[in-house]
C-alpha cells in the first residue's frame, strides 16, 4: 500500500468515524438501505403482484393477506409501494444523475477555463435558474408531455444550475492553489488536471448536494405526479399513487397514506444521510452537530 | 288577555316579516369543478361557463326539463315555408341595464356569433340570415331545410346579448360586465373564486327565489364533497362516484342522480381489417362486460347504453343491444375467420376513466382470443389522430348538446363526416346517410322519429362502435334546499331554487 | 447604492429575455393544436383555419416570439386562448391571492422556525432540539399535497374549525393553506438558523462574552442572532422559489384563486399566452425578491456595504 493510499484512507476512515457518531445519520442510512434492498428484491419481499387487479377485493383494509390494504382496483398497496420504490428511487437516481453529470461538466468548463465559455455557461445557467426548479420541472413535462422518463428528464434539468454553479465556485476556489498551478507549469494536460486535482477536491460538497438534491427529486416528481403530469397509471411511482387514490380517501385512506409515508421515509433519510454527510464532510462544524 | 292575543299576534306578524325577509336576502352557495372561462355567451364553449350563464342570459326558445321545447324569450313561433321561421318575441322584457329587448337584438345577437365567430357558431351554420320584422317579430332564413333548428337556438351559446352593453364594455364584456335578460344580474367575479349574481328584481318571467347566488369552482372532487358537507356550499355539482358512495345517508345531505347527454363509445376503424367485417364488430360487442364497468369504474354513475343516443334524445329508441356473451362473440369470429382472434390495439386518452374502460376490456377481450395492446394518448394530439384514421379501436364520448338526434347521429355516422368532423369509425352506409339527411329535412315529428328510428337500428346491426354507456352525474345538495331539479344538459337553473 | 440596483436590474433584462424564449420555445414543442384545443370536437374545418390564421398560428415560431416580445415591452402579453381576456388583467386579478398566501407563509415560517432554531442551537443535542429538528425533517420531506389533504381531513371535516377550501374574505380561508404552503420553508428555516446559530456561537467574541459571565440567553440574543440572521435572510429568499413551486400545489389543494393554479390550468388547456404570461411573471418576482434579499443582506452586513459603488 502506497502512503498516498494510506493517507486518503486514513481520511475517509475519519470521515467515516465522524459519520457514524452522527446517530441520526445512522439510523437514516439504515432504513435507507432496507428500502433500497427491498425495491432491489421486490418479487421476494411480496408474493404479490403490483398490477393485479381484483375489482372484488378492492379498498381493503389491511389483514393479513394484504399488509397495507388494497387500492382502487384491489390491488395491493405492499407490492405497489415496494415496486414503485424502484421508479421512486429512479427517479431520484436518474434525474440527479443528468443533473450531476451536466451540472459538473458545465461548471467545470466555465470555472477552469472562464472568459466567454464561463460567460456563455453561466448566462445559460442564469436563465434556468430564473425560475424555481419545480416551475422550471413543470414547464418542461408540460411541453413533452406527461410520463415518467420526461419527469426524470425535467427534472434533471432543473437540477442543473446548481450543479454546475456549485462546480464552478469549487473550481475557481481550487485553481489557483499551489499544487495545481504547478501541475501547470510541469506541463499537464488540462483534462488530466480537471480529473486528477480539481474534481477530487470538490467532491464533499458534490456528494452533500447529491443527496440532499435526491430527496428533493423524489418530492418533485410526485408533485408533478399529483398535477397528473408525473408517471401515468397504473404505473406504481408513489406520487402518482397518492394522485389518483385521492378520491378514495375518505372511504380507505390506506391508498393515499401508505404512499405518502412511504415518500416521506425515503426523503426524510435521504436528508438525514445529507446532512450527516455535510457535518462531517465540513470540517468546521465538525465538533457541532 | 286582549293585550296578551295582540302580542301574539304581533309576534306572529314580526316571525312572519323576519323570515320573509331572510328568504328574501337568501344566498344560495353553489360549487362546481372550474371557474367560468367567460361570461359572455359567445365566448368559450364550455360547461363551468354555461352553468353561469344561463342564470343570466336567456334564448329565445329553452329545452324544458324533459328536452322539449318550450317558449323562451319568443313566446311562439311558426314555420312560414321549408327554411322560413318566424318568431313572437316577449313584448314586456327589459335587459339588465333597462334597455328593452326587440327584435334588433336578436338580429344583433346572431351576427355577433357568426361574426367573431363564437366557438359554437357551427350550431348557426345553416341560418342565412336574421330579419326583423317588427320590434316584436323576427324571420330567421335558412340557407336549406333544417329541422332541428329549434333545438339549436335552445342551446345557451345562441343567448341574446345587448347590443349597446356589448358595445360599451369592449373586452370586458364577459368579465367584468355581463348584461342578459335573466332571472339573475352579474355582479361581481372573483377570478378563480366566485361569481357572484343577485336577483333581477325586474324579471319578466317568475322571480328568482333566491336573493343572491354564489358560484364557485373547486377543482378537487373530495374537496368540493367536503365543503358540501362541512356546509361551506349548499349544492356541489358533479360528485364522484367514490365520495356519492361515502355521501350517501349523511343526514342533512341529499344526492341527486340525474341522466345526461353524453355518451361513450369505442369506435371501430371500419376501413381496416378485421373491423371491415360486421361479424367482428358484433363479436367485439358481445364480449365486453359493460356491466363490470358500470359497476366497478362509474360506481352506477352511468348506465348500459344499447345504441348510440343517450335515452334522453329525442327520438333515442329504447334497445337492448348485444349482450355480454363471450361464446357467442368466439362463434362470431370464428364465422369471421378468426377462430383463433388476432391482435389489435385500443386507443385511449390519458383520461383516468377510461384508461381504467380500455384495462377492463383488455381483459374482457383476451377471454375471446384478441390480444390487445392499449395505447395511451394525449389529448392534446388525441382527437388529431383518431381524426387521421391511424387507429385500430378508440374509446371517446360524445355529447349530445341539443338533445336532437341530428346532432348525435349526423357527425358520427354519415359518410360526408370522416374523420375530424366526427366520423373517427370511417362508418359509410348509403341508407343511413340518406336517412341522416331526410331527417335534417322531414319537419312533421312523427315521421322523424320514424326516420330516425330505422337509422339506430341500422347502426346497432352494423356495429361500427362498440356501444358503452351512456352517463349519469350526481349532484349533492343540502337538506334544506328545495326546488332543484337537474338540467340533463348539465346547466341547471338555479332560479327556482330556495333554501327552507 | 442606486447605481448598484440599477446595474442589477439591467443584468435581469437578458436572463429574462432568455427564459422567455425559452419557454417560448418549450410551449412550440408541445403537441396539440390549440385551435383544435379552443373549438372542440365536431368544428368544421374552416373554422379551424380561419380562428388559426386570426391567432397568427399560421406564422413561423420566431415571427410569433419577435411579436410577442415587441408586445411584452409594452406590458401586453396577449390574450388567453380560452377567455379571450388580457393575459395581463387575468395575471393582475390573481396576484393579490397568491400574494397573501405567499406572505402569511412566510410570517409563519419566520415566526415558528426562527425562535425553533435559535432554541435548538443554544442547547444542542438535548431533548428539544431533536425533537425539533427531526421536526424540522419531517416537515421537509412531506409531500404538500398529502398534508394538505390530511389538514383538511382534520381541521375541517372532523373539528369543523376552518373551512377547507376557497378564499371567500376572512383570515379563516387562510390558515389551512399558509401552512401547508409555509411548512416546508419553516422547517429549512428551523434548520438554517439552528446551524447558523451554532456557526456563530463558536466565534470568538461570543464565547468572550460567555467566559465573562453574561447570561446565555443574552448572549445568543444580542450577539448571535443579529449575524445568525444574516443567513437566514438569504435562505428566506431561496424559499421563496419553493414557496412559488408550493403554490402551484397548495392553491390547486385549496381552490385557492392564485396564479399557481392558473398556470396549472393554462398548461392543461393549452393556453399558450397564459402560460408564457404566468411564468414571467414567476420569473420576475423571483429575481425581485431575490434582488431585495440581496439588498437587505446588505444592510444586515455593514461589511458588504462597500460592495456598492
Amino acid at each position: 500500500m502506497t502512503d498516498k493510499a494510506a493517507k486518503s484512507q486514513s481520511h475517509f476512515a475519519r470521515i467515516f468515524k465522524q459519520w457514524r457518531r452522527n446517530r441520526r445519520a445512522v439510523v437514516g442510512a439504515i432504513i435507507l438501505t432496507v428500502i433500497i434492498l427491498m425495491a432491489a428484491f421486490a418479487p421476494y419481499v411480496t408474493k404479490h403482484e403490483p398490477h393485479r387487479q381484483n375489482m372484488r377485493n378492492r379498498l381493503q383494509a389491511p389483514s393479513k393477506d394484504h399488509i397495507f390494504g388494497t387500492d382502487q382496483f384491489g390491488r395491493d398497496i405492499y407490492a405497489r409501494v415496494i415496486y414503485g420504490a424502484r421508479l421512486s428511487l429512479q427517479v431520484g437516481f436518474f434525474s440527479i444523475g443528468l443533473a450531476l453529470i451536466i451540472g459538473c461538466t458545465l461548471g467545470l468548463l466555465a470555472g477552469y477555463y472562464g472568459g466567454i465559455l464561463d460567460n456563455v455557461i453561466m448566462r445559460f445557467v442564469d436563465v434556468l435558474m430564473a425560475l424555481p426548479g419545480f416551475l422550471l420541472a413543470l414547464s418542461i413535462v408540460a411541453a413533452l408531455g406527461p410520463g415518467l422518463q420526461n419527469v426524470i428528464l425535467a427534472i434533471g434539468v432543473s437540477y442543473i444550475p446548481s450543479f454546475a454553479r456549485m462546480m464552478r465556485s469549487a473550481v475557481i476556489s481550487t485553481r489557483e492553489l499551489d499544487y495545481v498551478n504547478a501541475a501547470k507549469s510541469l506541463g499537464a494536460k488540462d483534462r488530466r488536471i480537471l480529473l486528477t486535482h480539481i474534481l477530487p477536491n470538490s467532491l464533499s460538497p458534490i456528494i452533500v448536494m447529491t443527496t440532499l438534491s435526491m430527496a428533493g427529486a423524489i418530492l418533485s416528481a410526485a408533485g408533478l405526479s399529483f398535477l397528473g403530469m408525473g408517471a401515468q397509471p397504473p404505473t406504481p411511482e408513489w406520487g402518482s399513487m397518492i394522485a389518483n387514490a385521492r378520491p378514495f380517501i375518505r372511504v380507505s385512506h390506506w391508498a393515499v397514506t401508505i404512499p405518502g409515508l412511504a415518500i416521506f421515509t425515503t426523503v426524510m433519510c435521504l436528508n438525514l444521510v445529507g446532512d450527516g454527510l455535510r457535518d462531517a464532510l465540513d470540517p468546521r462544524l465538525k465538533n457541532v452537530g | 288577555m286582549l293585550r296578551k292575543s295582540l302580542l301574539v299576534v304581533f309576534l306572529v306578524v314580526a316571525v312572519a316579516v323576519a323570515g320573509a325577509g331572510a328568504a328574501g336576502a337568501q344566498t344560495l352557495t353553489v360549487a362546481q369543478g372550474a371557474d367560468p372561462v367567460s361570461l359572455d355567451p359567445h365566448g368559450e364553449n364550455d360547461q363551468p361557463s354555461a352553468r353561469v350563464r344561463v342564470q343570466i342570459f336567456e334564448t329565445l326558445v329553452n329545452h324544458g326539463y324533459d328536452l322539449e321545447i318550450v317558449p323562451g324569450l319568443a313566446k311562439s313561433w311558426r314555420q312560414l315555408d321549408e327554411v322560413t321561421w318566424e318568431f313572437k318575441l316577449q313584448d314586456n322584457v327589459r335587459f339588465h341595464n333597462g334597455d328593452p329587448f326587440t327584435a334588433a337584438d336578436v338580429k344583433y345577437s346572431f351576427e355577433r356569433i357568426k361574426e367573431l365567430p363564437s366557438p359554437a357558431a357551427f350550431l348557426l351554420d345553416s341560418v342565412e340570415e336574421v330579419v326583423v320584422v317588427d320590434a316584436y317579430t323576427v324571420k330567421i332564413v335558412l340557407s336549406e331545410p333544417f329541422a332541428p333548428i329549434l333545438a339549436h337556438l335552445a342551446h345557451p351559446s345562441n343567448a341574446i346579448v345587448n347590443r349597446r352593453s356589448v358595445e360599451e364594455a369592449g373586452d370586458d364584456f364577459g368579465s367584468q360586465v355581463a348584461v342578459g335578460t335573466g332571472p339573475f344580474v352579474f355582479e361581481d367575479w372573483v377570478a378563480g373564486s366566485h361569481v357572484t349574481l343577485i336577483r333581477n328584481e325586474e324579471y319578466w318571467g317568475e322571480p328568482a327565489k333566491a336573493g343572491r347566488l354564489v358560484i364557485r369552482g373547486i377543482p378537487e372532487n373530495t374537496v368540493r364533497a367536503i365543503e358540501l358537507e362541512t356546509g361551506g356550499v349548499d349544492i356541489a355539482y358533479n360528485i364522484d362516484p367514490m365520495d356519492e358512495l361515502r355521501l350517501s345517508g349523511t343526514p342533512g345531505l341529499v344526492l341527486d342522480k340525474y341522466e345526461t347527454l353524453s355518451t361513450s363509445y369505442i369506435g371501430f376503424n371500419v376501413e381496416k381489417a378485421p373491423f371491415d367485417d360486421v361479424r367482428v364488430r358484433q363479436a367485439i360487442n358481445h364480449a365486453l362486460d359493460v356491466e363490470a364497468v358500470v359497476d366497478y369504474i362509474y360506481t352506477g354513475q352511468a348506465s348500459p347504453a344499447g345504441g348510440p343516443l343517450p335515452p334522453l334524445v329525442w327520438g333515442a329508441l329504447e334497445m337492448e343491444g348485444y349482450e355480454y356473451n363471450p361464446e357467442k362473440a368466439k362463434e362470431l369470429l370464428a364465422e369471421a375467420g378468426y377462430p383463433d382472434g388476432f391482435s389489435t390495439t385500443l386507443w385511449t386518452n390519458d383520461n383516468a376513466q377510461r384508461m381504467q374502460i380500455a384495462e377492463m376490456f383488455q381483459a374482457d377481450l383476451a377471454e375471446v382470443g384478441i390480444d390487445v395492446e392499449v395505447l395511451t394518448v394525449p389529448w392534446s394530439t388525441y382527437l388529431e389522430e383518431t381524426g387521421n384514421g391511424k387507429h385500430d379501436m378508440f374509446i371517446l364520448g360524445w355529447v349530445t348538446v341539443t338533445a336532437d338526434p341530428d346532432y348525435g347521429l349526423y357527425a358520427l355516422f354519415h359518410s360526408s363526416q370522416f374523420g375530424d368532423p366526427g366520423n373517427r369509425s370511417f362508418y359509410a352506409n348509403e341508407r343511413v346517410d340518406e336517412l341522416l339527411e331526410l331527417g335534417r329535412l322531414e319537419a312533421d315529428p312523427e315521421k322523424r322519429a320514424a326516420i330516425y328510428a330505422e337509422a339506430q337500428e341500422l347502426i346497432v346491426e352494423e356495429a361500427p362502435w362498440a356501444f358503452l354507456i351512456a352517463t349519469m352525474e350526481v349532484n349533492g345538495m343540502r337538506d334544506n334546499v328545495e326546488g332543484f331539479v337537474a338540467h340533463p344538459a348539465g346547466h341547471h337553473d338555479l332560479s327556482t331554487v330556495y333554501k327552507k | 447604492m442606486w447605481r448598484y440596483i440599477i446595474r442589477r436590474l439591467l443584468s435581469l433584462i437578458p436572463v429574462i429575455i432568455g427564459i422567455s424564449l425559452f419557454v417560448f420555445l418549450l410551449m412550440h414543442l408541445t403537441p396539440g393544436d390549440p385551435a383544435q384545443l379552443m373549438l372542440g370536437e365536431g368544428a368544421p374545418a374552416h373554422q379551424l383555419e380561419a380562428l388559426r390564421e386570426s391567432m397568427g398560428l399560421n406564422k413561423p415560431w420566431y415571427v410569433q416570439y419577435l411579436n410577442w416580445l415587441k408586445d411584452a415591452v409594452k406590458l401586453d402579453l396577449g390574450r388567453s386562448l380560452r377567455s379571450n381576456k388580457a393575459v395581463s388583467a387575468e395575471i393582475l386579478g390573481r396576484l393579490p391571492a397568491t400574494a397573501e398566501l405567499a406572505v402569511a407563509a412566510v410570517v409563519i415560517a419566520v415566526l415558528i422556525g426562527v425562535p425553533v432554531g435559535v432554541l435548538s442551537a443554544s442547547r444542542p443535542n438535548s431533548m428539544f432540539d431533536n425533537v425539533a429538528m427531526v421536526g424540522a425533517l419531517t416537515g421537509v420531506g412531506m409531500p404538500a399535497f398529502w398534508q394538505g389533504i390530511m389538514l383538511i381531513l382534520v381541521f375541517s371535516v372532523t373539528l369543523k374549525w376552518l373551512p377547507s377550501s376557497g378564499r371567500m374574505g376572512g383570515w379563516q380561508y387562510l390558515v389551512l393553506p399558509a401552512i401547508t404552503l409555509g411548512t416546508g420553508a419553516t422547517a429549512s428555516i428551523a434548520r438554517l438558523t439552528r446551524s447558523a446559530m451554532l456557526d456563530v456561537l463558536q466565534q470568538d467574541y461570543v464565547r468572550t462574552a460567555r467566559a465573562k459571565g453574561l447570561r446565555r440567553l443574552f448572549v445568543v440574543y444580542r450577539h448571535a442572532l443579529r449575524n445568525a440572521l444574516i443567513p437566514v435572510v438569504t435562505m428566506i429568499g431561496l424559499q421563496f422559489g419553493g414557496l412559488m413551486s408550493g403554490a402551484v400545489l397548495t392553491e390547486t389543494i385549496f381552490a385557492w384563486p392564485g396564479i399557481g393554479r392558473m398556470l396549472v390550468e393554462a398548461i392543461n388547456n393549452k393556453d399558450f399566452p397564459l402560460v408564457q404570461g404566468t411564468i414571467m411573471t414567476f420569473a420576475l418576482t423571483y429575481a425581485l425578491v431575490n434582488l431585495a434579499v440581496d439588498l437587505l443582506y446588505g444592510f444586515l452586513d455593514p461589511r458588504l456595504q462597500s460592495n456598492y459603488e
